[in-house]
């Protein structure tokens, strides 16, 4: 199944005044974050191979000194350990600069559980600080949508961000993906569902007002509906026409 | 002078205190703060280096752990930030940082001035 989401042809944010603000404060937000999280992840690669060479250079130093020559295996492994976090650093620029590109089109088709991994992948950091474990995206099928990729990682991050408060004690998010098509075979719905959540409790929905206005206004601007009030899991619908 | 080193990278941490210790500084490591705690209970310290951003506890959080114990004990934050907030939050808590990556040379200088009780 492919095709196209219904009625999002372009991003219409005509006459929304405030709203528009919201948003585009909200997309400055999520890149903020998400680039300093970003940045933070290249710092501690940057500091390891630091102290791995300074490390180098110690035992070089020391070797001279005492007229011995250098640990050839003690030298091969700290040439890997900088081998690895230059690997590592790496991924994490290869991240950085597919998101940074989430925002060169307003429209495209794009994998959805790629879009769907790669917040998740740019959020683990963050989740992380909170003891949160985000698990892998669960989907073993190619999805295509069209969609807005930047507003849609926004939303999504924003829905997870919601979900933290709702974790269970094992703190782990489970993201899954799952599709359906209506009986004649015209219509598909896609499912982006966040689950191993607490049951939803209101008393935090004063709280959660703000951010809650802010996902449904992403969710309508995307044709997206957005059920966050289920027990134990928040569900984005995605309605697509099937081809 | 017995430091401790708190910082949840393993790799940078134990290469860190490694090198420290070719400069005749002792210093133990922990990977995250609950560790820093238990170590606590059985070693003594006189300072410790945490580094700011780690899961469950912060180096912030961790420090106010600690000092709840060991009142007299010194502290220096690490970060691979640099960002204002982050100079704010070592200025309001009168804590020293540095900014990843850190030159090991700079970084004992800092040691010693705290030590000694110096600005």
């Amino acid at each position: 199944m492919g095709g196209q989401i219904e009625g999002l042809s372009k991003l219409d944010l005509e006459g929304k005044g405030l709203q528009r603000y919201d948003l585009q404060y909200s997309g400055l937000q999520y890149f903020g974050a998400m680039s300093a999280s970003i940045a933070h992840e290249i710092k501690n690669a940057l500091a390891i191979t630091n102290e791995n060479a300074g490390l180098l250079e110690d035992l070089s130093l020391i070797s001279i000194k005492n007229g011995q020559p250098l640990d050839s295996e003690r030298v091969a492994k700290l040439s890997k350990k900088m081998m690895d976090q230059i690997k590592r650093a790496d991924n994490i620029v290869k991240k950085m600069s597919r998101f940074a590109h989430s925002v060169d089109d307003p429209v495209k088709v794009v994998n959805l559980s790629e879009v769907v991994e790669l917040t998740l992948e740019l959020g683990r950091r963050s989740a992380s600080t909170k003891s949160i474990t985000l698990a892998p995206v669960c989907c073993d099928f190619p999805i295509s949508i069209e969609t807005n990729p930047f507003l849609l990682m926004n939303l999504l991050w924003l829905v997870i961000k919601s979900a933290f408060r709702r974790v269970n004690s094992d703190k782990k998010i489970e993201v899954e993906l799952s599709k359906s098509i209506s009986k004649d075979n015209k219509k598909g719905d896609v499912n982006i569902i966040i689950a191993n959540l607490l049951p939803y409790n209101l008393s935090c929905q004063c709280e959660e007002e703000n951010q809650k206005e802010l996902i449904i206004m992403l969710g309508n601007l995307l044709n997206l509906n957005i059920d966050m009030n289920s027990e134990d899991k928040i569900i984005i619908t995605i309605s697509q026409l099937t081809k | 002078m017995r430091i401790l080193l708190v910082d949840d990278e393993a790799d940078y941490v134990s290469t860190l205190a490694e090198r420290l210790s070719f400069r005749g500084i002792d210093a133990q490591w922990a990977l995250s703060g609950r560790q820093a705690l238990k170590y606590l209970e059985t070693e003594k310290y006189d300072l410790a280096v945490l580094d700011i951003k780690m899961p469950k506890i912060g180096g912030i959080e961790l420090k106010k752990e600690i000092q709840k114990k060991y009142p007299n004990m010194k502290f220096i934050y690490l970060t691979g930030h640099g960002s204002e907030d982050d100079y704010q939050k070592g200025v309001a808590d009168s804590v020293h940082y540095l900014i990843k990556p850190v030159n090991i040379d700079d970084l004992i200088k800092m040691m010693k001035k705290v030590m000694e009780g110096k600005d």
